[in-house]
């Protein structure tokens, strides 16, 4: 008897993976291309000659306290205190001093002057006195 | 414009570029150079160092300042041939000046009497030691020439465009608020409302002197304060007013003074010898004559 096979020459091998196991694999593959890539791009950490000086300590917060152990004195205007005792302020370039009133401190123009044009001519006039 | 009083007239100061806090600063630096040289040359203050000259009876040493003053008139007494006298003082006192001039407080109803004549030269002025000696019959009287040199010296606290009216004696600094020159009118004397001429002045200064003002009664007439050194009277001449614009007050002061006492010919003659002094003269009966550098304003 002649029998036919009805299978396609290019059938492949049939692979028996369940839905789980697919996806176990799909995870793992994925998780090995995520490492690799990794391994491969990521920077080099810094490495230290062998001659470095130690690095510092980290900073610490310092608290800035008044040379004197009283009480912290109120707030006081610069021109307020005595020529003698008024401590030297450099301010950054462009800035001044401000006034605490009219006519202290540094100004940055000297004030306008009243220029009054005259209502008429100023006549003067010469007589005997 | 800041108006004061001294020397018992009134200071006017305009000074167009001030603002009025500073107009009132340069007041109060004239109001103190004015009280200075009254408090010094004052022939009506018995505390005054003229008055402690003209009391002296021997020689006596001299402030600096009344040294100073002193030998500028001897200068002034030269360039006008003895017509500016300062020793006219007891001319003066004789004719009836012999308080702070008050309108009518000098009249009297007897006539005055003439003085003795005196001459400048009979007071010794020692520069090296600041003496001077002075006959008893001599009273100093420098009343214009300090005047116009106080006015000269109020104006250097003046900026420099600015006047300043010692009750006519004016220094004129600048070209004026308009740039135009100062413009000065020069009052008529036989109608003080009246300006006969308007002056353009530029950086000068400039006096009058007239008898129309400062004159009281004496018997049937009038006597004034412009006293002729040649005669121990006020002055008899053909000119009613001088105006006289100099480079300062004091050398104005003085020659309307000596061209009024001269008269017109005589002191027109002074005038032609001063290159750079120009003057106004009006005679009695109102004509004006300009004489040498005087400007006259167009809107005269």
């Amino acid at each position: 008897m002649t029998t036919t096979d009805e299978r396609s020459p290019r059938r492949g091998p049939r692979w028996n993976v369940d839905g789980r196991a697919l996806r176990l694999w799909t995870i793992t593959g994925l998780a090995s291309s995520y490492l690799v890539a990794w391994w491969c791009f990521a920077p080099a950490p810094p490495t230290a000659p062998p001659d470095a000086a130690p690095a510092p300590p980290p900073p610490t917060a310092r608290v800035v306290s008044p040379a004197s152990s009283g009480p912290i004195p109120p707030a006081v205007w610069l021109t307020d205190l005595p020529p003698g005792e008024r401590p030297l302020v450099t301010p950054p370039p462009g800035w001044v001093v401000s006034a605490t009133k009219p006519g202290d401190g540094p100004r940055l123009a000297p004030a306008p002057t009243a220029h009054r044009p005259p209502a008429r001519r100023v006549r003067i006039r010469t007589r005997s006195s | 414009m800041v108006e004061l009083r001294a020397m018992g007239t009134t200071v006017t100061i305009h000074a167009p570029t001030l603002s009025p806090d500073g107009e009132a600063a340069v007041a109060a630096a004239v109001a103190a150079e004015f009280e200075i040289a009254e408090a010094r040359f004052s022939r009506f203050r018995a505390d005054s160092e003229l008055t402690e000259l003209n009391r002296a009876t021997a020689p006596i040493a001299v402030s600096p300042a009344m040294l100073n003053a002193l030998v500028r008139a001897r200068a002034y007494v030269r360039l006008t041939a003895g017509r500016f006298d300062p020793t006219v003082g007891a001319a003066m006192i004789a004719a009836g000046y012999d308080q702070p001039f008050v309108a009518g407080a000098l009249d009297r109803a007897t006539p005055a009497v003439a003085a003795a004549r005196t001459r400048y030269a009979e007071v010794t002025i020692d520069p090296q030691r600041g003496v001077v000696a002075r006959p008893a019959h001599v009273q100093l009287d420098l009343g214009g020439m300090i005047k116009g040199a106080t006015a000269d010296a109020a104006a250097r606290h003046l900026p420099a465009t600015a006047a300043l009216d010692a009750g006519g004696d004016a220094v004129l600094r600048g070209a004026g608020p308009e740039g135009d020159g100062w413009h000065v009118d020069v009052e008529d004397p036989a109608d003080p409302a009246r300006t006969l001429v308007t002056l353009r002045v530029r950086d000068r200064a400039v006096a009058t002197s007239a008898a129309n003002r400062r004159r009281w009664r004496r018997g049937d007439g009038w006597a004034h304060h412009l006293i002729d050194p040649a005669t121990g009277a006020p002055a008899a001449t053909d000119l009613a007013q001088v105006t006289i614009v100099a480079a300062t007050a004091e050398r104005a002061e003085v020659l309307a003074k000596a061209v009024f006492i001269a008269g017109r010919r005589a002191g027109r003659a002074l005038l032609e010898t001063l290159p750079r002094t120009g003057a106004v003269l009006v005679d009695h009966r109102g004509d004006v004559e300009l004489v040498g550098p005087v400007e006259v304003a167009p809107d005269a």
